[in-house]
Order: C-alpha cells, then structure tokens, then sequence
C-alpha cells in the first residue's frame, strides 16, 4: 500500500512538472526540434522550477500548507504561462515519434535498457538507505519539513552547503516519503536516457544511440545513485540540459537557449559547492570555441555568450551562497576557512575536512596520477573509491581516432569542456558519481566508434567479433551488478520481503544499527525532545536532535567537551534534552564520558545497540 | 605498414583493457562470484 501512494505521489510530482517545464518551453519557443530532447529538457525545467519553489516557500516558513497546493499552483501556472495554445502543453507528440528498425541488436539493447530502468525504479520504492541520504540528502529536508521551514543546523555541517536537488527530496517527503525522492532520481535518470538517445540520434541510427544509453546505464554510480537520495544523477541531468541548450544556441543562436543554458547551470551549482568549477568550465568553454569558431575575438562573439549565462547560473545559485553566508557567515561553508572562516567549527577542523575530503577520494594529485587516471579509473576503480566504468570506455577510445568523421559537430565543444573542467574535478572531487556528465557524452561517443567498427566493411572480422563479445559481456554483466545492488530492495519493495527487516539489515551492512531503535524512540520521546545522537544519521529519527560530531568540530571548546558542567551548560543552551549512544561503541566517546561524569543521565530507553538517556535538569546538575 | 598493423593493434589494446579489468574484478569479486554460482547450481539440485 505504501508503495501504492509512492507510485502516485511520484506520478503526481512527475506529471506536473512536465507539464510545468514543457509550458515553459513553448512560451519561450525552446524547441531543439527533437522529440525525445524536448520532453527531456521539460521533464528537467520542471525539477529545476520545483526545486526553487520549494527553496521560497521553505524559507519563507510556508511548509505548513497542504502539499498538493505546490502541485495546484504548478498546473494552474503552466496553464498562465501560456494560455494561447492549451493544446500544445502535451508534452510529447508520440505521433512524431520515429520507430527504429527492430533488428536483434536493437532488440537486445532496448531490452537491457529497460531491464535497468525498471530494477532502478522498483528499487527506488523501497525504504531509504544509504549513507549521505541519512547523514543530510534526506535528513535535512526532513528536519525543515519539522520545523515548519528552513533553519541552521550549526551540528552538520553538510547543511548549509547548497541544497537545490534536496528541496526536490523535501517536496517528496513532505508529500508522501522518502521513496518518492528515489523515484524522483529514477526519472532523472528516464530522462537523461532520453536525452543521451536523442543527441546521438542527431548524427545516427537509432542503435547508436540505445547503445550509448546502454553503456550509460550499466555504470555502477549510475545504477546505484539512480535509486537512493543522493544529488549526483539528478545533477548530471541538469548539466546535461545546460549542454544541451548551448549546443542549440551554437546550431541555431538566440539568446534564450544561453538563458536556459545558464539556469541549468546554475541548477548543477547548487548541488555541491565544487559544482561551480564545471559551470565555470562550460563558460570558458563557451569563449574559447566560440572564438575559435567566427575566427574573431570580439565581445559579441566572444564574451557576451558567457556573460549571459554565466548571470543566469549566478542568479539560480547565489541564494544558495547566500544562506549559507547568513547561517555562517561563509558563502561557500565550511572551504576556503582561510578566507571567510565560518561558525561552528575552527580552523583545525576545517583543514582536518578538507583533508579528508581529499583522502576520501585519491589523496594527493600529481601530473602521473592525472595522466593515469583513465587506466587506474577503469582497471581498479576502488583507488577513487568509486564504481565501476566498466571495460568499454577505454578500449573505445583509440577507435574514435579512425572514426573521427562520423563523430558529430558538438564533439569539439566537449573536447573544448573536457579539457578545461576535468583538471577542475581532479583537484576538486576526484568521483565517478561527481563526472557522470563527461561519462554521458564519453557513452555517445564510444556507441559511435563501437557501431562504426561494426559497420566498417574492411575491418578484420576477428576484430569486430572481440568488439562485440566485449560489448556484450559487459552489458550482461552490467544486468548482473544492477541486480546485486537492487535484488533485494525489489524484493521488499514489491512486499516479498519485509520492508522494515530489509532496510534494518541494510543499514546495518552500513555500520548504522539504530533503524528499529529509532522505532522505538519515536513512540517514547516526548515530541518536544531533542536528542544528542552519538552518529551521524538521524533520518530516521522523528525528532529534533544534536549530532555529536558537530561538537568537537569547533561548535564546543575543548575544555567544554572535559568539563561536566560547562558541558551541561551548552547541551542546555542548544536545548538538548536526551542523549543517545552505542554502548559498545567509541563514536565521539570524550562527550560520552564527560556526561556520565556529570552523573546528571537518567537511563529511558536500552536495548543492545542503544543507550537513550534524559539529561536532568535538577539544581545539583546545573551548578 | 601502420596502416595494416593499425586492426590487430587495436585488437591488443582492447585484449589488454579487458585482461586488466577482469583480473581486477574477479580479485575483489571472484570469491563471491563462486558462492553464487553454488547456490545456484545446489538450487538448480546439482
């Protein structure tokens, strides 16, 4: 049943901002003259508007209202927006629709894509997990959605980075559930498979094209972050979408495609504050093929482009820079400390963060290690703590040399790209999850070399046979690893196992062993109560909480985390009421044995996992 | 010569991109690749 109201909630946000988006799009007579890109780039302005919305009415404290008011406002606005044409607010005129001859490669490849898009989606029903998600995708969202609109939560730290994609999450939570923000990423992930198939349609048959889709959804970051709440999918489908609206402004001009170039692009900024590096990239990119393109370096040709884009980006991400200033006094919190240093942590800690952000994905940079990063990203991805490319990327590669004629003309725009923003990302946020716009155009590219080898009639037979075979093992093996990510979400989701035992035995493989404890909390915690959680993740916990870690990263002095009653006294400032830890565990245990020092705990809750304790607030406590 | 030799230079490549890769995988995931493929075969009643 639940997931019965999922599928409508889902339905309900994904119809609407269709409409919404496509409404949009007609007004401002955007149309690339494709089908597929057109529903797509509808499908992502819809997102992108929601999300704002949702950012206003959020900050605004409006999240008391009845949800579907949102969605009543979006329809009658679609319809405002441009009343002249009702007929043409279809979004898709599948009569245009060309069908592609059905040989047994397009069967194959039609089937595989679907087989994925429909695991990641059954998948998607099943109840939250993850790390991140817990940690803030969904957990602040949730804490908004609580506290009637947004406000600083000084203990995490996470959110107060730019949340764009999350106010989408918080849409679906405060809607129906967590769920429906899954499902939201794996319609992101529809339709950017549209999107990829109707790019390289352009310049090929359609099998070219299911085929780079294929490639592109057998990705294990794509598979994996196509059905939980993390941000990397949905962003990739809004950078796409920038790309997108500038290569139809490079084919056809008009400034209105740089406009919208420039909202998608400031829509992927939003997402993680390294974000803006590839936006800047898009920009630089912009000048140097424009200017190389009219052979002249003037400011028309040359910067005008990037000025109007690069505003309409700032425009969508400044307020996001803007909270975060507000609530920290650092726009870009908790980087660049040097510079404009920031509440609740110190400095030590800000260096001690951005070191582990960076150990978290190579460590240290070197000209070696960029210029091996293909071999070692493809041959053994675990060194960037990443998923799995997969063999067919680089064994492509050198064949897009011999074909280069049959690649098309907005190739040289992302070689352009690629080259000034990769180094961005390598210095910035070495993941596979944070480049899945380059593997997108990389799967359109290697399809077309793959499918040119193919049908190239003087190449040696052997040849096209191992191409093949490698093609194919990795696509069934991509089946495979689909299935092992989602096999048992599917199950709980379509009630063969249960939900609540799936997701407990899920989080526990993540190290989080407090799913049914905070069951249990939030029948027995008063509403008002607001806990000191000795982890990370506190979705699931229906009330206010202090995440411990937020603590000893700058939020108390030291002589504050060894002291009891200068302890008490900032639990007390901050209105904590509770206290919740692992009794076999070590997490932040200098606050943990300050507090039982204090001797002012009272046990409320135990289990083998959990110690809930009630801070007392008697007289001889607080002296 | 390049020209002649350019198909079966290709063909090393891709031989060595898939040899690296599939050694790589089945060290991190071969011995549970044979734990599922035993269950299956002892589900199939082998």
């Amino acid at each position: 049943v639940d997931s019965v109201f999922d599928l409508v909630a889902f339905a309900a946000i994904g119809a609407t901002t269709l409409l919404l988006g496509r409404a949009l799009l007609v007004r401002f007579d955007l149309s690339f003259g494709s089908t597929v890109i057109d529903f797509a780039l509808a499908g992502g302005l819809g997102l992108g508007v929601l999300s704002n919305i949702i950012f206003v009415l959020s900050a605004s404290h409006l999240l008391w209202m009845p949800a579907w008011t949102v969605l009543a406002t979006m329809l009658i606005a679609s319809v405002l927006v441009h009343p002249e044409r009702p007929s043409s607010l279809r979004p898709v005129e599948f009569g245009r629709v060309k069908v592609p001859e059905w040989d047994l490669m397009t069967w194959g490849l039609s089937a595989v894509v679907v087989a994925h898009l429909a695991m990641n989606f059954a998948a998607a029903l099943a109840p939250p997990t993850g790390v991140d998600p817990l940690v803030y995708h969904l957990a602040v969202p949730a804490t908004y959605l609580r506290e009637g609109g947004m406000v600083s939560i000084p203990s995490l730290i996470t959110s107060n980075m730019p949340f764009a994609i999350q106010m989408n999450f918080l849409f679906s939570l405060w809607i129906h559930g967590g769920s429906v923000a899954q499902l939201l990423n794996s319609w992101a992930l529809g339709l950017t498979a549209l999107a990829l198939f109707g790019l390289v349609r352009r310049s090929g048959p359609p099998l070219v094209g299911l085929l780079a889709v294929a490639l592109y959804v057998s990705i294990s970051d794509v598979v994996n972050g196509s059905s939980v709440a993390l941000v990397d999918v949905m962003a990739a489908l809004f950078l796409l979408m920038s790309f997108i609206g500038m290569i139809a402004w490079l084919d056809h001009g008009g400034h209105r495609w740089l406009v919208l170039a420039g909202v998608f692009g400031g829509l992927f900024a939003a997402n993680r504050v390294s974000n803006a590096g590839w936006v800047l990239g898009l920009g630089v990119a912009l000048v140097v093929y424009s200017t190389y393109r009219e052979r002249a370096f003037r400011w028309s040709v040359s910067f005008k482009p990037m000025a109007i884009f690069g505003l309409c980006s700032l425009i969508v991400v400044v307020p996001w820079y803007v909270r975060s200033y507000i609530y920290t006094g650092n726009p870009v919190y908790p980087f660049l400390y040097d510079i404009f240093a920031g509440k609740y942590i110190n400095a030590e800690w800000a260096a001690k963060y951005l070191a582990s952000a960076h150990s978290k994905t190579l460590g240290a940079r070197s000209v070696v290690g960029f210029v091996s990063l293909p071999w070692v990203m493809t041959t053994d991805p675990a060194q960037y703590r990443s998923g799995v490319v997969g063999p067919v990327y680089l064994a492509a590669l050198p064949f897009l040399w011999f074909y280069r004629r049959s690649l098309p003309r907005w190739v040289g725009f992302a070689v352009v790209f690629t080259v000034v923003s990769v180094p961005i990302w390598y210095l910035t946020f070495t993941r596979l999850r944070s480049i899945l716009f380059v593997m997108i155009l990389l799967s359109a590219l290697v399809a077309i070399a793959v499918v040119s080898l193919l049908r190239h009639d003087r190449a040696p037979r052997l040849l096209k046979t191992t191409a093949l075979a490698t093609v194919a093992l990795w696509l069934a093996i991509g089946l495979t690893i689909n299935w092992r990510a989602h096999g048992d979400a599917i199950l709980a989701a379509i009630g063969i196992e249960d939900r609540d035992a799936y997701a407990d035995t899920e989080l526990r493989d993540t190290g989080f062993k407090w799913y049914r404890d905070y069951q249990e909390l939030n029948r027995l915690l008063p509403e008002d109560a607001n806990v000191l959680i000795f982890d990370t993740r506190g979705y699931y916990l229906d009330r206010g909480y202090v995440v411990s870690l937020g603590l000893t990263m700058g939020m108390a002095t030291p002589e504050e985390i060894r002291s009891p009653p200068k302890m008490l006294a900032l639990l007390d400032s901050l209105e904590v009421t509770h206290a919740a830890w692992d009794p076999s565990g070590t997490f932040d245990a200098a606050i943990r044995d300050t507090l039982v020092a204090s001797g002012c705990m009272s046990l409320v809750f135990e289990s083998d996992t959990i110690l809930v304790s009630r801070i007392e607030r008697s007289t001889t406590c607080f002296q | 010569v390049l020209r002649r030799l350019a198909p079966w230079l290709a063909l090393a490549w891709i031989a060595l991109v898939q040899a690296a890769f599939y050694k790589n995988m089945l060290g991190r995931y071969g011995d549970e690749l044979v734990d599922r493929l035993e269950s299956i075969f002892r589900g199939l009643g082998f």
